[in-house]
Parts: C-alpha cells; sequence; structure tokens
C-alpha cells in the first residue's frame, strides 16, 4: 500500500487529539503541536461547540453525574457521536492537505533539482516513473494552449452574443429574475440564447452538434493530451513515437498491468459477495440484499468513515446509497447538515440572483442535454439548479485550487472568473447527473456533487500531472491494460483502421460512464470508485479496458468505423461489476 | 412450436410482424386463420351475434368478448364498488376466502371517488358542495388516449359544458357517457413533473384466474412542470400524461419520449424514500391488479380462445399511494421515439409480445393432438419471460380446508 495515513485506531480524547489520529505521515513535526493546531481550527466552526453542548446536555441529564469526566468522555466517545464526526471531518481535511503538501512538494522538488538526478518524488514513491521539469513544463504549455483556447472562446460568445461575462443586475431586474426562477415555473425563454437540440444522446457519447455554444469539449482535452508527446518526441522520447501508444510516456503512473490492478482491488474479487453481482445471479437475492442492507445500517449508524469506505467496496443496496456517500464524502465539519445545506445555498441563491454570469448561460444550455437522454430526461430542471450553484460557489475554487493551481482560472478585475474557477467543458453536467436519483431535492443533491467534483470528477477533465490519478494517467493506465489483454484489438484498430482505442475510452473515463451505461450500473461503479478513494478512479481505466475486451469479437472483425461504433452501440445493458470480475480475476 | 400457424392482424405494426416472421408463421386470410392480433372494434364486429362467427379449436384471437366489463371505464367503477362491498358482507360473515385476500392484498380503497354522469349529478353534486375547492376530472366513458378529457373545479362548468355540446340531461334521457372523478392534484412529482405508471397485466383465463404482471412496466412524464394553481388547469400538458397528447406539446421530445422505465422508477423511490415505503407501493399495485380483475371474474365471459392484455394507468400520489386510473383493452403498440430510440422502443415491445405469444400459444399449436384447443394452459415457469404469475387467492382453498378438517379431526 502506498502512503495511505491509518485512521483505523484514532485515539481522540477529550484533552486533545493523540498522536495516531493525526496520521503517521509528517514526519519529524510535533505531534502535539499539530493535534493543538487541528483543534484550535476546530475551534472555529460552529459544530464545534454544538457538540460541546451537546456533551455537556447529555452530562447533566444523566442521573449519576459524579463522575463528569468518565461519563463525558463516554459520551463524547459513543458509535456514531461527535467523536466520530471530528474524525471523520479530520480525516478528509488533512488528505486533502496532504495532497495538497505533495503536489507543492513535487514541483518544488522539480523546480530545485538537476534534470539528470532522480527526484525526491521517485526516491519517495520507487513505483512511480519520475517527472522531470522538462515535462513538467511540456505539460504545462499543452495545458497553456488549452486555456487559452478556451479564454478565445469565452471571449468570442461574449461578443457574438454581446453580453458581458459577469454584470450586476439592477434590484428592480433583480425581483424580476427572483419572481420567475424561484417562485413561477415558467421560464422566460427570451433569456436564453437559441438553442438546437438534434443530438442524440448525451454528450458522453460523442454527440456533436455543430451549432452548439461551448467552451471547449472532449476532444479539444484529448487533443491538448496527445500534443504533450509532440512537444517532447522532438527532443527526447524513449518510445517509438506513437506506435505503439496515443498518449506520452510521462503520464505513466506506475506499474499498470492486470494483475497490478487485481492486487490493488483485491476486494472486488469473486471471492466476495457483491451487490452488483449476487443481487441478480443468487439464488436467493432477497436474503443477500436484507443481509446486506443490516450491515449496511450498522455502518451508518456507526458514522464512520473508513467502515463505509470499506462497506462500499463491495456494493451499496440502493436505498442506502445517499445516506451512505453522505458520510463517505461531505468534508464540513457540522452537526445539521440540513440547516448547513439550506443556508449555503440560499447565499447562493442571491447571488445568482444579483449576478448575470454569460457561464450561466452555457451551463444552462449545458444542463439541457439531458433532454437527449431517456433516463436523465426527467431532471432537468433540477441539474439546471445543481449546476447553476456550482457555478457560483466559491468552495469548489477553494477546494479544487487546493489540489492544484493548474485550473483553468481567470482572473477579471482581480476576482476569479467564473466564481467557482472552472471552465465548464461540454456535457460537464453529466457529473451530476446521476446524483439526481440518490436526491430528490437539488440543494441535497448539489452538496454531494461539489465533494465529488473536488475530489473526483475535478480530475477527470483536466490535463496536468499529480499524485492523484488524473485523466492523462487513466488514459494511459488503460492503454497499458488494452495493450495486455487485447493486443489484436490495439493493433487492428490503431494500425488497420486508423482508429485509435483512447477517443472512445478518453471520453468513457471523462465523463466517468454516465450516459454510456446505465444508471445503476453507473452508481454501482462510483460505489466501488469511492471506496478506494482517489485510487478509484483507476477503476475507470479498468472497466474502459474491459469494455474493450468484452466486445473484442466484433472489435475483431470490425472494417470500418460504423462497425466499431456498432460494437460501442448497446453499453447500457452492461452488467460492470461482473464485467469487472471476469477481466481482473478470472486468470 | 409449430410452424403452421397461420396468423392475421388488422393493427398494421411492424412488432407485431416480425415476431410471426421470427416464429415462422405464415399470414392466413379472414377465412383461415389461427391467431388473430384484433382491434376492439374489429374484434367486436366478429364476435357479434349477428356475425354468426363461431370459433374452431384452433384459433386464438387477443380479446376476451365483453372485456368492457373492466375496460370501459364507468364499468370498471361500478364492478369494482360493487364488488366491494360483496367482499366487505364475505368478511362479515367469516369467509375464508374474503379474509385470505384481504390478508395477501389488504389494499382495497384505490379508486379515486367516481361518478357517472348524468346518472349520478345529484350525487355528485352533493359530493361537489361538501368540498367546493376540490378539482374533478371528466372523462368520456368510450374514449381512450386523453381524447375529451378536462379538468373542473366548480359546478358551473360542467352546466356549461352540457349547455355548449347540447346535451340537455335529463333522468329520461340517462345514458351515462361521462364519468367524473376526484382529481389527484397532490401527484408524486419527479424532477418537478407529473407522471403515471403503466402496467401490463394478461390475463388467460378468468375461471379460474389466471393473470400475469409483466415486470417491465413504465411512467410517461408531462413534458411541463406541475402546478396545482388554478389557473393552469386547462394545460393539458401539465396534467395528462398521454402521449398522444404530450406529443403534441411544444416541450415534447422525441428522444425520451417522457418514458422512463419501471426500474429507474423504483431506483428512484429506493434510494430518495427508502426502501420498505417502495415495497409497500409494489405491494399495494399487486393489490390493484388483483382486485380489479376479481372484480369482473365473474361477469366476463371465460372463452378459452381467448387471451387479453390489458394496461392498467395507474397515479402514484405524494404519499406514495397508488390509484387506479383505467384499464385499456388495446394498449398502444406503436412506438412513439425517434429513429435510433425507435428501436430500442420497438424493441421493448416486442420483447412484451414474445412473452405473451410464448404464454399464450400451446406447444403443438395449430396441431390438437389431444389437447383441450384454444389458449395454452399454464405452461412452465421459464416461457414466462418477463411476465410474472399473480398468485391466485383462491387456490388455497383446499390448503385451509385441510386445515380445518385437521382441526375438526383433533
Amino acid at each position: 500500500m502506498l502512503h495511505r495515513p491509518v485512521y483505523t485506531s484514532c485515539g481522540i480524547t477529550k484533552e486533545g487529539l493523540s498522536p495516531d489520529f493525526c496520521g503517521a505521515h509528517e514526519e519529524n513535526q510535533d505531534i502535539a503541536a499539530l493535534a493543538r493546531e487541528y483543534e484550535k481550527a476546530l475551534r472555529t466552526n460552529p459544530a464545534y461547540w454544538a457538540f460541546k453542548k451537546l456533551v455537556r446536555n447529555e452530562t447533566l441529564k444523566s442521573p449519576n453525574a459524579t463522575d463528569v469526566v468518565t461519563l463525558a468522555r463516554q459520551i463524547f466517545n459513543q458509535t456514531g457521536g461527535a467523536r466520530q464526526l471530528i474524525e471523520n471531518h479530520v480525516a478528509l481535511v488533512s488528505a486533502r492537505k496532504k495532497r495538497r503538501g505533495q503536489a507543492a512538494r513535487e514541483i518544488q522538488q522539480c523546480k530545485a533539482s538537476d534534470p539528470n538526478a532522480l527526484n525526491c518524488a521517485e526516491r519517495r514513491y520507487p513505483r512511480y516513473r519520475s517527472v522531470g521539469p522538462k515535462e513538467q513544463l511540456a505539460v504545462e504549455s499543452a495545458r497553456k494552449t488549452l486555456e487559452s483556447l478556451i479564454t478565445k472562446r469565452l471571449n468570442r460568445i461574449s461578443a457574438d452574443m454581446a453580453v458581458p461575462l459577469s454584470r450586476r443586475r439592477t434590484p428592480h431586474e433583480e425581483t424580476i429574475f427572483l419572481d420567475r426562477s424561484f417562485s413561477s415555473n415558467q421560464e422566460d425563454s427570451s433569456n436564453n440564447p437559441p438553442l438546437v437540440l438534434q443530438g442524440i444522446g448525451l454528450p458522453s457519447k460523442g454527440v456533436r452538434d455543430p451549432e452548439r455554444l461551448y467552451l471547449y469539449d472532449d476532444q479539444d482535452v484529448l487533443e491538448a493530451m496527445m500534443n504533450v508527446q509532440m512537444n517532447i518526441s522532438h527532443e527526447q522520447s524513449s518510445e517509438l513515437g506513437t506506435f505503439w501508444s496515443s498518449i506520452p510516456a510521462l503520464f505513466t503512473r506506475g506499474p499498470s498491468t492486470i494483475q497490478e490492478m487485481a492486487r490493488k482491488f483485491s476486494l472486488l474479487s469473486p471471492r466476495y459477495q457483491h451487490v452488483g453481482v449476487d443481487d441478480w445471479v443468487d439464488d436467493n437475492p432477497e436474503t443477500f440484499l436484507a443481509a446486506r442492507i443490516e450491515t449496511g445500517e450498522k455502518v451508518l449508524a456507526s458514522k464512520s468513515l473508513q467502515q463505509a469506505r470499506d462497506y462500499a467496496k463491495n456494493g451499496m443496496p440502493p436505498c442506502l446509497r445517499a445516506q451512505l456517500w453522505d458520510l463517505m464524502l461531505q468534508s464540513e465539519l457540522t452537526d445539521d447538515l440540513a440547516a448547513y445545506t439550506r443556508r449555503h445555498c440560499q447565499s447562493l441563491k442571491v447571488d445568482i440572483a444579483r449576478y448575470d454570469l454569460l457561464i450561466d448561460r452555457l451551463i444552462r444550455i449545458d444542463a439541457r442535454q439531458c433532454r437527449n437522454d431517456d433516463c436523465y430526461f426527467v431532471f432537468e430542471d433540477i441539474i439546471a439548479e445543481v449546476m447553476s450553484y456550482w457555478v457560483r460557489d466559491e468552495w469548489v475554487a477553494q477546494h479544487v485550487a487546493a489540489e492544484q493551481k493548474q485550473s483553468h482560472v481567470m482572473t477579471c478585475t482581480g476576482k476569479i472568473y467564473p466564481p467557482n474557477g472552472v471552465m465548464p467543458f461540454w456535457g460537464i453536467s453529466c457529473y451530476a447527473l446521476p446524483l439526481c436519483f440518490l436526491h430528490g431535492e437539488a440543494e441535497n443533491a448539489y452538496m454531494i456533487f461539489r465533494e465529488l467534483y473536488t475530489r473526483f470528477f475535478f480530475n477527470l477533465h483536466t490535463v496536468r500531472l499529480s499524485s492523484t490519478p488524473t485523466l492523462p494517467t487513466l488514459c494511459k493506465t488503460f492503454e497499458y491494460l488494452l495493450k495486455e489483454h487485447d493486443p489484436y484489438i490495439f493493433f487492428h484498430l490503431t494500425h488497420h483502421l486508423g482508429i485509435l482505442p483512447i477517443t472512445y475510452a478518453c471520453r468513457w473515463i471523462m465523463f466517468a460512464f454516465v450516459g454510456i451505461l446505465d444508471i445503476e450500473q453507473v452508481l454501482q461503479l462510483w460505489d466501488r470508485m469511492l471506496g478506494y478513494e482517489e485510487e478509484g478512479m483507476e477503476l475507470l481505466s479498468v472497466a474502459a479496458a474491459a469494455i474493450f475486451g468484452f466486445r473484442s469479437d466484433m472489435l475483431c472483425r470490425a472494417r470500418n468505423l460504423r462497425d466499431v461504433e456498432h460494437a460501442f452501440s448497446d453499453l447500457g445493458a452492461v452488467k460492470i461489476i461482473p464485467l469487472l470480475q471476469s477481466y481482473l480475476f478470472s486468470r | 412450436m409449430s410452424r403452421n400457424v397461420r396468423w392475421i392482424t388488422d393493427i398494421d405494426k411492424s412488432c407485431l410482424i416480425t415476431n410471426f416472421d421470427k416464429r415462422g408463421w405464415h399470414r392466413g386470410t379472414e377465412d383461415d386463420w389461427n391467431f388473430f392480433w384484433a382491434n376492439v372494434y374489429n374484434f367486436r364486429t366478429i364476435m357479434s351475434p349477428e356475425s354468426g362467427y363461431r370459433l374452431a379449436e384452433n384459433q386464438i384471437i387477443n380479446h376476451f368478448p365483453n372485456h368492457q366489463e373492466l375496460t370501459k371505464k364507468d364499468l370498471m367503477v361500478k364492478n369494482i364498488k360493487r364488488y366491494r362491498k360483496e367482499l366487505e358482507r364475505d368478511k362479515a360473515n367469516n369467509s375464508d376466502k374474503a379474509l385470505a385476500l384481504e390478508t395477501k392484498y389488504p389494499y382495497l380503497d384505490f379508486l379515486p371517488v367516481t361518478y357517472t354522469l348524468p346518472g349520478d349529478y345529484n350525487l355528485f353534486a352533493e359530493e361537489f358542495r361538501k368540498n367546493p375547492s376540490s378539482v374533478w376530472i371528466m372523462k368520456p366513458t368510450d374514449k381512450a388516449r386523453g381524447i375529451g378529457i378536462f379538468i373542473i373545479n366548480r359546478l358551473q362548468q360542467i352546466k356549461k359544458w352540457s349547455r355548449d355540446n347540447k346535451m340537455q340531461w335529463s333522468y329520461a334521457n340517462c345514458k351515462d357517457t361521462y364519468v367524473v372523478s376526484r382529481y389527484i392534484d397532490n401527484p408524486l412529482l419527479i424532477g418537478g413533473k407529473k407522471f403515471d405508471l403503466r402496467m401490463y397485466v394478461l390475463v388467460t383465463s378468468w375461471r379460474p384466474l389466471v393473470a400475469y404482471k409483466y415486470t417491465q412496466g413504465f411512467t410517461r412524464f408531462c413534458a411541463v412542470k406541475y402546478t396545482s394553481d388554478v389557473e393552469d388547469l386547462d394545460n393539458n400538458f401539465m396534467h395528462l400524461t398521454n402521449v398522444s397528447i404530450q406529443k403534441y406539446g411544444e416541450d415534447y421530445n422525441e428522444i425520451n419520449g417522457g418514458k422512463w422505465s419501471l426500474k429507474n422508477l423504483l431506483l428512484y423511490l429506493q434510494a430518495t424514500r427508502g426502501r420498505a415505503i417502495t415495497s409497500k407501493l409494489n405491494d399495494e399495485i399487486d393489490s390493484i391488479i388483483m382486485h380489479s380483475l376479481r372484480a369482473v371474474q365473474n361477469l366476463i365471459t371465460n372463452d378459452k380462445h381467448c387471451f387479453e392484455c390489458y394496461g392498467y394507468d395507474i397515479i402514484i400520489d405524494a404519499d406514495l399511494r397508488p390509484w387506479l386510473i383505467e384499464v385499456n383493452a388495446s394498449p398502444s403498440l406503436s412506438a412513439t421515439t425517434a429513429s435510433d430510440k425507435l428501436m430500442k422502443v420497438c424493441r421493448e415491445i416486442q420483447c412484451l409480445i414474445d412473452d405473451i405469444l410464448n404464454i399464450v400459444v400451446p406447444e403443438d399449436f395449430p396441431d390438437l393432438k389431444g389437447q383441450r384447443g384454444g389458449v395454452a394452459l399454464m405452461k412452465d415457469k421459464k416461457s414466462w419471460g418477463e411476465f410474472v404469475l399473480l398468485p391466485d387467492v383462491s387456490s388455497d382453498r383446499p390448503k385451509s380446508a385441510l386445515k380445518s378438517n385437521k382441526a375438526k379431526m383433533r
């Protein structure tokens, strides 16, 4: 196992945080000082005081109030109590901090070290390939090219529509806006740019309407990624150009063999019972599900983050998924999530009414794409609301920036634009669609979406190097797996037909399979991804490679693009977990 | 199954013909056929006493002679009301059967309050005055696909409407042409939109009752967001889910067709409402199907040459309570969605038809060889496809009789 903090036996007392609580990852740090720092940070959170009050009240209510300290400790430590919530919060925050620290260190190291010397990252992770300053530079320049393309398109759209990037509404306009969007349901269509909806299927299916209004799409990202190769290959290339690979070697992220993946995701093995397998092949699915639900309810009651993650690795019953995902992902420490959600979204709503952003219009068009899907079309209005919160939420900017400063941030009069610091690509609302199946209300769906976005999805559409998997490394992993399992398909498609397998896989990974697989299968796959945290994103590469393997007969016989398209046309019937299992564990 | 089956149909739908072709059947003529998929109107002509037509042993047709007892709105309401009274009476008499039914299918109050007009006009007016703010929906008894439906919230509207239509209602001229039902004005909304549920039920015999439920039902959404606003009462795009109405709306999308599979609905309800309440809903839907079938069980002519697939329209309210709206005898076989999705929808319909045929057509059909003729008796579970058999409570009878015998012996 790589550097994963261990939170299994967290000892926390009322007086302070014990050493192992903070994780053993920070070398030579005064752990007590760190614990004090954490506590100080916690004090700024109203939830800290709410918990304190709760423990006090409970203690006072108790009839035998003689041994107050023990009693208070008991109440604090009880299963599913305040201690568990604080532990979860600290675990999530410190993991985020750790990632940020790592990223910063890696960049620093690269800048400082001699290009030829082994860099620190490699010493630390001997399994990972080293990334030198030249590679960093190449990635950086590809990213800059993409960013300038986005900026250019944004300005052109703004000029074409004669709409400024951002505009403060007058109080009168604000009232009208509020009346329209939050009380009545009838949208004023004159406010929206003309829209052509002729495509069939979601953007993840590769449907490209020439009339669409967008900043960039999956193809732009793929090109940026492949261009990195071009830049380097002039100077130094250890591989035979693009003959054996379409993704530059520098995106290699440790050994990517089937065996390695099977080891990493060993809990997916058919030796264990799984929701997504045993609930439909088993003779007695009801008994299996009932037992699974019982365990899940216990996990939910314990409020333990780690237990929830372990549980997720074997899949979740639909009836518990919403609560368990909340438990695994909500990183804000709060004693009342519902109240926090209401407050937060209310302030975003005020902001939506106050400012008219060009991005709002683009995102509304984007959200409307779900009309082209027979599963998600119902949620058109909810998704538009979720995405409009997302555009405004500076929380996203803070947490994305925490990951990497290399996001598509543009400053405009000293402010980040858009407020969330992310330029939306064509089809970005796809990420939020499956969440509508978990939460009926846009606000609740949004709160889980922003956590998922900052931790997972953000990595799936950016071209950059990071210690966590990102789109380029995932595509690279996919290629390795494909070449290992189905070398002939890779060769046949690439060299006989001139169709790069990555053009399909990249899109599937980028959209995390939304619109490709059936909704239930997407949720099953995401269960496992969340269970394995950021590393779990590699399951997207495995899933893509497994689908190629699954369709190998058709692909081998393919004579042209139409045959290949046909091979991937009905992936809606694929059961993804059994497919992953047979791919990873059948040999 | 034999390939010598000669089929005819008066519904020119490719999903039907494809299936017949797949089975290697041949096209027959009106004078020489084994399997007839007829529309309701033709069926009535064929079966009417005047036609003098008698079905042969090796002929099967897709309707029961007087299916209107279930599929005509006013008759269905009348029959279910009567059935409930009988059940109450039987229960009071401690009838085993009634008690067993009650235990297995406890959900009985599934019809919105309904009156037939003009016959029940006075009753209706009285009820209306009790709840002046209530909303009602008017439907012609003999039309389908949302034709002639409108929503009212004032008595004046009925009077005006009958004047406009030159329908002078009197008791002398008492032909019940409309039903008026309490409008379910708190429907369950998903994504802010109203929907109804379509379930398919296949009946192959009425006595004993042999009925199957198709597990792949679907929901139909309105394209416009729902409000209970009085001003929007005349907006049919908001209130009526019929695809035949929705497809003329501006917001109708040809690609999704406004339909969801039952599977998606259950997934959504489990996550947002929990498992217990979702399975209760499922049980209550079974209850609706069972009781509505039993209500007409003894009225419908049990002809061994006939089978019928009914389309149940059910609305679920905000408390997740299902209400029976109507039962259709001729569920639309037309595919309503566009181009490549057309294939998908057509495939769904094809699966339904394929499963139906697998269940109703006997093994050696049309060869008789000692068989009883007509529709197949209950076949092996393997050939049910996506259908599940609805357990008939009356088949429990021997068991309970056995029990009481045992009790006597003690």
